[in-house]
C-alpha cells in the first residue's frame, strides 16, 4: 500500500514541462503524472479489497 | 468437431491479421522504419501492443492454472509486480532512452558502459528469444492440434508463415498494429468469460461467497511468508523491487515499441496506458482459474482450468473468439520476439563486432536475420517437447542477469558515478552471485533481490577506482530534470 502512496506522490517530482515538451498540445489530460496518480489510487483500492 | 461459427471467427481473425500486417508493411523503406516503425506510432497502439507482447500463451494458460491453485495472489504479477515499475518506466526511463536516441536497451547500456556490456546483454537476450519463439510456435501448434485436429507440423508451418508474412516484411509497425488488434480480441474473449461466468455463479457476491467458503485464502493477495511459491516478502522485495523493474524498464521486447513512438510524450503515455490495461489483465488470465474452482471443474491438473472454462462456459462463436484470443496471445509474443531479436543481432551484435559494415544495409540484414530466426525456431519447435530442461536452463540463465542488469541501469541512468569498467565487472560477478544463490536452492525472488543488492554495492565501490565517461556524454545519458 505504501509503495503505491509513494508512487502517487513521487510522480510530481517529474516536471510537467518536461513531459509535455513535444506533446501535440498542452491540455490537462495529457499530463501523464495524473494518469500515474489514477493508477496508484486504483491499485490501493484493489489491495484494500483483497488484503 | 469445430462449430462452423467458431471456424468462421478463426478464419476471419487470421485474414484480418494478415491484411493489417501487409497493409502496414508498405510503409517500410529503411532500418528506422523496420525496427522503430519510422518513429510514427501513437500511444494508444503502443500501449495495446505492450500488453499483447506481455501476455504470453504460457502466461495465459499458466496464470489461470496458478490462480486455480493459489487464488488471487497470482494477480500480484499484474498489479504490484508491474504497475509501479511501469510508472517508473514511463516517467523516468523512457525519457532517458529517448534523449539518448537509441534503438535498443543494450545500445543504451553500451553507450553508458561499454561495448562488451552491450554485446553480452544482446547475446543472452537473443539466445533466449530463439527458444521463446520456438516454444511459442510449438504451443500454437499444440493449440491448433487440440481444437482443430491439425498435425503439429502443419500448425508450425501455417502459423510460422502467417507470423512471418507480416512481421518479416512489416517490422515493428506491422507487429504493433497486429498486436493491438490481438489485444482487443483477447479482452473481448476475457470479458465474455467474466460476464457468462458471473451469470452462472449468481453474480459477483455469489461468486465471491462460493470461492471463499471452500478456499479461504484464494481472495487474499498476500500469502504467508513461508509459502513455497509466493512468500509475501519475496513478492515485495524480489518481484516488485527487482524482477518487475528489470522487465518493464530494461526489457527490449517491451520497450522497443515505445522507442518507435512519434514523440516522447507518446512514448511515455503508451506505458501509462498499458499500465491501465494491465490492471484489468487478471480478468483475462486469473478469473478463469477461479471460475473453474467455483464451478468444481473436473480437471486433472490446474493448467487445464482455462481450456475447461472455454469448453464449458462459452457458446459457439464466443468459444471461437476465446480460441482466437489464445492464438493472439501466442502470435503477439512470437512476432515481438522476432522483431526485437533481429534488431539486437543486426545492430547490437553485428554492428559492434563488425563496426565497418555498411549501415545502410541494416534493413536487408534485419529482414534476413528475422527469416533465419523464424526458420530456425520452426525447425527447432518440434524438439521443444524433448528439450524442456534446456529451455528451463536458458530461462534460469536469463533470470540470473535481471538483478545485476537492473543495478547497472539504475545507477547508470540516475548517477554520473558509475563507470564503464565497473559496469562490466559488476555484470559478470553479479551473474556469478545469482548463479551461486540459485545452486544453493534459494527462492528465485530472493535470488533477484540479493544479486541486485550485491550489484549496487559492487558498482558503487569499483566505480571509485576506475575512470568515468566524458561529462558531455554523461549529460546525454544520465537522467536530469529539465525545466522551462
Amino acid at each position: 500500500m505504501a509503495l503505491f502512496v509513494l508512487a502517487g506522490m513521487l510522480v510530481f517530482l517529474v516536471p510537467r514541462d518536461e513531459l509535455l515538451k513535444d506533446a501535440p498540445d498542452k491540455r490537462t489530460w495529457r499530463d501523464i503524472r495524473w494518469w500515474g496518480v489514477a493508477l496508484a489510487v486504483t491499485q490501493i483500492g484493489i489491495y484494500l479489497i483483497f488484503t | 468437431m469445430v462449430h462452423p461459427l467458431d471456424l468462421t471467427v478463426i478464419v476471419a481473425y487470421l485474414a484480418l491479421i494478415v491484411w493489417v500486417g501487409l497493409r502496414v508493411s508498405r510503409r517500410v523503406h529503411d532500418a528506422q522504419d523496420y525496427f522503430l516503425a519510422g518513429r510514427s506510432l501513437t500511444w494508444f497502439v503502443i500501449g495495446l501492443s505492450i500488453i499483447g507482447t506481455n501476455v504470453s500463451a504460457e502466461g495465459y494458460v499458466g496464470a489461470s492454472g496458478n490462480a486455480y491453485k493459489v487464488g488471487i495472489a497470482q494477480a500480484n504479477f499484474e498489479w504490484i509486480g508491474a504497475i509501479p515499475a511501469m510508472i517508473l518506466a514511463s516517467l523516468v526511463f523512457i525519457p532517458v532512452y529517448w534523449r539518448a536516441g537509441v534503438y535498443s536497451i543494450p545500445e543504451y547500456m553500451g553507450l553508458r558502459y561499454n561495448a562488451a556490456v552491450r554485446v553480452l546483454l544482446a547475446v543472452i537476450a537473443s539466445v533466449f528469444a530463439v527458444f521463446a519463439i520456438a516454444v511459442g510456435l510449438w504451443a500454437l501448434a499444440l493449440t491448433l492440434e487440440t481444437y482443430l485436429g491439425w498435425p503439429t507440423w502443419a500448425g508450425i508451418l501455417v502459423t510460422g508463415a502467417i507470423v512471418g508474412a507480416y512481421s518479416v516484411t512489416g517490422g515493428l509497425a506491422a507487429v504493433a498494429y497486429t498486436d493491438a488488434v490481438q489485444v482487443l480480441v483477447m479482452f473481448a474473449g476475457g470479458v465474455a468469460i467474466v460476464a457468462l461466468g458471473i451469470t452462472e455463479t449468481n453474480g459477483f457476491s455469489g461468486f465471491a461467497t462460493a470461492l471463499s467458503a471452500e478456499n479461504p485464502d484464494h481472495l487474499h493477495a498476500f500469502l504467508p511468508a513461508d509459502h513455497p511459491e509466493f512468500p509475501w516478502p519475496g513478492v515485495l522485495l524480489g518481484l516488485s523491487i527487482v524482477l518487475s523493474p528489470a522487465y518493464w524498464c530494461a526489457g527490449q521486447t517491451i520497450l522497443q515499441r515505445s522507442l518507435g513512438a512519434r514523440s516522447q510524450w507518446d512514448a511515455s503515455a503508451s506505458m501509462m496506458f498499458a499500465a491501465f490495461a494491465k490492471t484489468f489483465v487478471p480478468l483475462l488470465i486469473v478469473f478463469p482459474g477461479l471460475l473453474a474452482l467455483v464451478m468444481h471443474a473436473d480437471i486433472a491438473y490446474p493448467d487445464m482450468a482455462l481450456p475447461w472454462v472455454v469448453k464449458n462456459i462459452l457458446p459457439p462463436g464466443l468459444s471461437g473468439i476465446m480460441f482466437v484470443a489464445i492464438i493472439a496471445a501466442l502470435q503477439s509474443t512470437v512476432d515481438s520476439a522476432l522483431n526485437s531479436t533481429s534488431l539486437l543481432i543486426t545492430r547490437d551484435i553485428r554492428g559492434v563486432l563488425l563496426p565497418h559494415t555498411d549501415r545502410t544495409r541494416d534493413l536487408i540484414i534485419g529482414r534476413r536475420v528475422a527469416v533465419v530466426l523464424l526458420v530456425t525456431a520452426m525447425l527447432f519447435a518440434p524438439a521443444i517437447a524433448n528439450l524442456g530442461g534446456i529451455y528451463v536452463f536458458i530461462q534460469t540463465l536469463l533470470s540470473l542477469f535481471q538483478g545485476p542488469t537492473l543495478a547497472l541501469l539504475v545507477l547508470g541512468a540516475f548517477t554520473r558515478h558509475a563507470t564503464p569498467a565497473a559496469g562490466l565487472v559488476t555484470l559478470v560477478t553479479g551473474v556469478a552471485v545469482s548463479g551461486t544463490l540459485t545452486l544453493l536452492d534459494t527462492n528465485m525472488l530472493f535470488v533477484a533481490f540479493w544479486s541486485f543488492a550485491y550489484a549496487l554495492v559492487c558498482l558503487l565501490v569499483v566505480s571509485f577506482f576506475t575512470p568515468r565517461l566524458e561529462p558531455a556524454l554523461l549529460d546525454r545519458l544520465v537522467y536530469r530534470r529539465v525545466t522551462g
